[in-house]
């Protein structure tokens, strides 16, 4: 009877023991590097400005040149744009005979490098050489696009305790059942220090897992479009308080509408790793009105009140001090644990920010223009208290 | 409707399991510590996939009950808990944007509009730390449109310098509407969600002091 009661309260247990936030975990497939989207999308964009699509030109191209995959009859073209200026491309590729003719250099060594066999002349207008050299400047960036841009080279998660646990608890049946039954060593205080270590080993494991749990340290999780912080962040340091801009007056730090994308995506439609495709679902998002799910990462338990605009407004707290170098990641990791002892670590060492017109009635301002005290930390005017944040 | 289902039934096996470890109890709790236990080691093994955010205690006070800001809501027919003020309401002390992301709107921005503020040095600091937060990536720290986006070639096409004299001899209303509504080319696009109305003023009155003697 016992043993039912146990099995059946074991199975209650493991259907309260939910998953802590899987509702709002949304996963895509993280494969979607799709290529010939790109071309198909560029084709599309310029058979709406009547002309003929880049990739389609780009076939009489292709008898001769190749893109990235070297010298045929004529030199790869990648990068070209980077070794000539788009007014010589044009005129080259309309007429470089005409071009080689008029005595200029750089064409003039092409012609002599290619064992002196002329390209033919194209019958393309203006728009159309330039959307085909923009055609192969973007093929060209695709070559050297990074399919794991969004990779970090550092993971605060913790490592598991699942192998020292088991280790620990074997060490300890061997001790007893040697112990008991198998007798094969002959010393008995061996075996007392086996199951001693054993304790310690697996103890150890249960109160760091226990430690652990719920803190959601150093979780990663790929979101809906390929965003990557290190390139709006890091390399265009854009700040971070340009997208999310309701840190300074509210609870949450908001979250950017992709209207707010669009102020720079409008003009930039190509990205360096993932080409149009992860911006295209911005425009997508933008013109249905149905929002972009992002996979929240930082969450507090309910039970907690925590605002942004008291910390970074009022306190004056960097955002880097709870979420870590986000400028250096790619997917965004949570680096802060979370928990109440970071809270409160913090609370004890922080300094108030006495330039606020709110603290003017506070007694320790007067000591502090007094000169009785230099500084005053959150703790001292009741940033510990419990229902600062738990009501 | 789906998540009500589910609190209910996370409530329903709560009340049962605190029900059954009552009835059960010593030999009973020491059975299902254990099991706690072995449960607490394999909680570990989440964490080697970066896209579990791992297991929590006895969560009935973890996730909130009621919808949050961000939180999808099955009461709003497009599922948002965010709602847009119903059509034809103003909200309390905002005063609605009348004038069209045209040319003659921004003429006309440009000769109603009046800079409530009066230029102070506070004013002014404060207004560095907003233009250069909410401008200055585009339009350079100085101004003359060479920021970063512009000088890592990531902006194909130039962005107007705010210290030349095409910007300098507009009237301030004009470079609010712009701030507001966007440039009449598309090519800068409306901060009028990012940037409160007195922000917008406190900009116009940097670019128009600060920068241009700096």
């Amino acid at each position: 009877m016992k043993f039912i009661i146990s099995l059946i309260a074991f199975f209650l247990f493991t259907t309260s023991y939910v998953e802590a936030k899987s509702e709002t975990v949304l996963t895509r497939d993280s494969s979607a590097l799709v290529e010939n989207q790109v071309t198909l999308d560029t084709a599309k964009q310029n058979a709406k400005r009547s002309m003929r699509s880049p990739a389609e030109l780009f076939k009489s191209c292709a008898r001769c040149h190749s893109i990235g995959r070297g010298k045929l009859i004529g030199p790869d073209l990648a990068g070209v744009s980077a070794r000539h200026s788009g007014e010589w491309l044009i005129k080259f590729i309309q007429a470089s005979d005409s071009l080689i003719a008029s005595g200029d250099t750089a064409a003039k060594r092409l012609y002599e490098e290619n064992e002196k066999l002329p390209m033919p002349r194209h019958d393309y207008s203006n728009d159309e050489a330039k959307s085909l050299i923009d055609y192969i400047f973007f093929e060209t960036r695709k070559l050297e696009a990074d399919p794991n841009f969004l990779d970090n080279d550092f993971s605060f998660a913790h490592p598991s305790n699942t192998w020292p646990f088991i280790i620990g608890v074997l060490f300890i049946l061997f001790g007893i059942i040697d112990w008991a039954f198998l007798k094969l060593i002959r010393f008995k205080f061996i075996h007392i220090i086996l199951i001693l270590a054993g304790l310690a080993i697996s103890g150890k494991a249960v109160t760091e897992e226990a430690i652990y749990m719920g803190r959601s340290q150093g979780f990663e999780p790929d979101q809906p479009i390929k965003f990557s912080h290190r390139i709006h962040a890091g390399d265009n340091e854009i700040d971070c308080q340009y997208c999310h801009t309701g840190s300074m007056e509210s609870r949450n730090s908001s979250i950017p509408p992709a209207s707010l994308c669009l102020n720079c995506h409008n003009v930039i439609r190509n990205g360096p790793n993932t080409g149009e495709v992860e911006i295209n679902k911005i425009h997508e998002a933008f013109e249905s009105g149905v929002p972009i799910e992002w996979v929240r990462v930082h969450s507090l338990p309910d039970y907690v009140f925590f605002s942004h605009a008291q910390h970074v407004n009022v306190g004056k707290v960097e955002c880097k001090e709870c979420h870590g170098e986000v400028e250096k990641m790619g997917r965004i990791q949570q680096v802060s644990d979370l928990s109440m002892g970071w809270c409160i670590d913090c609370h004890r060492t922080q300094k108030v920010q006495f330039d606020n017109e709110y603290y003017l009635s506070y007694k320790q301002h007067e000591d502090i223009l007094s000169g009785k005290i230099s500084e005053v930390t959150v703790e001292e005017i009741g940033g510990l208290n419990c229902q600062k944040c738990h009501y | 409707m789906k998540t009500e289902q589910l609190r209910s039934e996370k409530k329903k096996t709560l009340k049962l399991f605190n029900a059954r470890i009552f009835m059960q109890k010593k030999s009973g709790n020491i059975i299902s510590l254990a099991t706690f236990f072995i449960l607490l080691i394999f909680s570990g093994c989440s964490r080697e996939n970066r896209n579990h955010p791992g297991y929590t205690y006895l969560n009935d006070m973890t996730p909130s009950e009621a919808y949050e800001y961000y939180s999808s809501n099955p009461n709003f027919a497009d599922g948002k808990t965010a709602q847009p003020p119903v059509a034809g309401t103003i909200p309390r002390g905002a005063i609605p944007y009348q004038y069209p992301r045209t040319d003659a709107g921004q003429k006309q921005a440009g000769a109603e509009l009046k800079n409530p503020l009066s230029v102070s040095n506070e004013d002014l600091e404060m207004a560095k730390e907003i233009f250069e937060i909410n401008c200055a990536m585009c339009h350079g720290e100085t101004g003359k449109g060479d920021g970063r986006l512009v000088t890592s070639g990531k902006f194909a096409t130039e962005v107007t310098p705010l210290v030349d004299e095409f910007v300098q001899n507009k009237p301030d209303g004009e470079i609010f509407h712009v701030i507001t509504m966007g440039s009449v080319s598309g090519f800068m696009g409306s901060h009028s969600a990012q940037i409160k109305p007195d922000d917008r003023w406190r900009i116009v009155c940097y670019i128009k002091n600060k920068l241009k003697t700096d």
